[in-house]
């Protein structure tokens, strides 16, 4: 059954070509809309992570910290590589800082006694990687210091920027998906359509349901597999070709390297997930006309 | 019921959609090896009596036993395999146009999952006894009608079925051909496979005794 399915695919397409065609080119381009979008994502999500870790840390200081331990905790700060701009801000200075942020409210708080703001060190590094782990418990190892936490006036923005990332980025690469799906469901549905006299007669002489399935949902394989190499071909040349008109900065020269997205075994679960869509998409095209011819 | 009474219709009643039954309380026993001409006016109902068989069609009361079983309480995956027992030349023949002969006769093996060399096989074989090699090659839309027919009963006839239905086989055809076809109806039948022909051409019926079935005012009656 499956070689004559095989040969019977075949057929169809060459005999549908241009319906099948036009379904690899569509299928693709929707890929390639996704693969793109992918892209783009990681690369922001990347370069942004990097970017705001690596920007400014705040080292906060416990109230009752000695002027050497506080010195000592700076000494440390000053040997980490790519470390600049480093800036002491008192108890006093902080409290002062925080009514300021107040604003006009401040006055509300001008009679209460602000005594456990603690006092911070901040500083900014300079280099591609952020603070390792191993760097970060040296600073904590000073008796005196409380926690270190890297751009704490931008966290809260990271974090909704890359929960309404994710959101966006869950949503489009489903509604992509979905669109192929349908895309490969319509192509097969247009064939089914094609040949619904002969499918007819298959069934009146008595063929089984998967027998007449089988050639579409090989078909279907075949324009998700098709439109998958296609679309990973255009996506390497495009990638390769963007990365090499990039002018390099400070950001750009975080692009992630295509490598890392064409591993084997992320093409490969990708290969297969497309088959299944394949299959999926064609069993529900077939259902419509399996239900039409049975008599 | 022996495997001798191939076919039973027993008290068939059957209209559509509230229309007057076109039949009521028909009782047809066919035996295995007979060969039955089913005759009647346009509309008699001889084909629907071919798709109760088939299982194409329901009826509204009674029973349609085929080789011991009620066709009409099969599950859907036994349904084709009842279907693939009979060998059905259809009024209009339903053959594929874009293929040729002998892909049109190899569809029934092909559905059974038959493999290519008991294909070549048993089409060889059919064609030369048949006398369709010189057909086997041509794409059936460049065929004749008498042609087509014979085609379409090779098709029938490729997995040596129980029983051959035949919708109006000779209709449109001239009589030299009405005749050739009819007597490859008669080698089958001489082989061991039950032919029932639905034909309303008399001079095909009286000029060969064979049993006659009479569908006339919703009922049935036996006239030879």
């Amino acid at each position: 059954m499956f070689i004559n399915a095989i040969s019977q695919s075949i057929e169809n397409i060459k005999e549908n070509f241009s319906v099948t065609f036009s379904g690899i080119i569509t299928t693709s381009v929707s890929l390639i809309l996704i693969g793109i979008f992918v892209l783009i994502y990681q690369n922001i999500i990347h370069i942004s992570q990097l970017y705001f870790q690596k920007s400014h840390y705040s080292v906060f200081l416990k109230s009752e910290i000695s002027k050497v331990k506080q010195q000592d905790a700076i000494r440390v700060i000053e040997g980490i590589w790519g470390v600049y701009g480093i800036k002491t801000i008192s108890s006093k200075q902080a409290t002062q800082d925080l009514l300021e942020g107040f604003g006009e409210a401040r006055k509300l708080l001008e009679k209460v006694e602000l005594t456990d703001i603690p006092g911070i060190i901040e500083f900014s590094i300079d280099r591609t990687e952020p603070l390792n782990t191993k760097e970060l418990k040296k600073i904590t190892a000073i008796s005196g210091v409380q926690e270190v936490i890297f751009g704490r006036e931008t966290k809260d923005q990271i974090e909704t920027f890359f929960a309404i990332s994710n959101f966006i980025g869950i949503f489009l690469v489903g509604l992509l998906v979905v669109s192929v799906t349908f895309i490969i469901k319509n192509t097969v549905q247009i064939a089914t359509q094609i040949k619904e006299k002969e499918i007819g007669i298959y069934r009146l002489l008595g063929a089984s349901k998967w027998f007449i399935r089988l050639p579409y949902i090989l078909e279907g394989i075949f324009i998700s597999v098709f439109s998958y190499f296609a679309a990973l071909g255009v996506i390497y040349f495009l990638y390769q070709f963007v990365i090499a008109g990039i002018t390099y900065n400070e950001a750009t020269y975080q692009i992630i390297d295509l490598t890392t997205f064409f591993q084997i075994e992320q093409l490969l679960i990708l290969w297969v997930f497309l088959i299944v869509l394949g299959i999926f998409s064609s069993i529900l095209a077939t259902n419509n006309i399996i239900q039409k011819v049975s008599f | 019921m022996s495997e001798e009474n191939l076919i039973q219709y027993i008290d068939i009643e059957k209209n559509f959609l509230g229309k007057k039954p076109i039949f009521t309380d028909i009782n047809l026993t066919i035996n295995s090896g007979e060969f039955v001409f089913l005759t009647g006016i346009s509309g008699a109902g001889k084909s629907t009596m071919f798709n109760l068989l088939l299982g194409t069609e329901t009826p509204n009361q009674g029973r349609v036993i085929y080789r011991n079983y009620d066709v009409h309480k099969l599950p859907n995956r036994k349904i084709r395999d009842h279907r693939r027992s009979i060998g059905m030349v259809f009024q209009d023949y339903k053959l594929l146009t874009n293929k040729s002969s002998r892909e049109n006769i190899a569809i029934p093996l092909k559905i059974a999952n038959s493999s290519k060399k008991d294909i070549e096989y048993k089409l060889d074989e059919l064609a030369l006894k048949l006398n369709i090699e010189h057909l086997l090659d041509q794409n059936v839309k460049t065929l004749s009608g008498g042609e087509q027919q014979l085609i379409a009963i090779a098709r029938a006839a490729i997995h040596s079925p129980k029983v051959i239905l035949a919708d109006e086989p000779t209709a449109n055809l001239d009589q030299k051909m009405a005749l050739k076809i009819f007597k490859i109806f008669e080698r089958l039948n001489a082989e061991g496979i039950t032919v029932i022909i639905a034909t309303h051409d008399i001079h095909l019926i009286k000029s060969h005794k064979k049993k006659t079935v009479l569908l006339k005012n919703s009922g049935l009656i036996e006239v030879r």
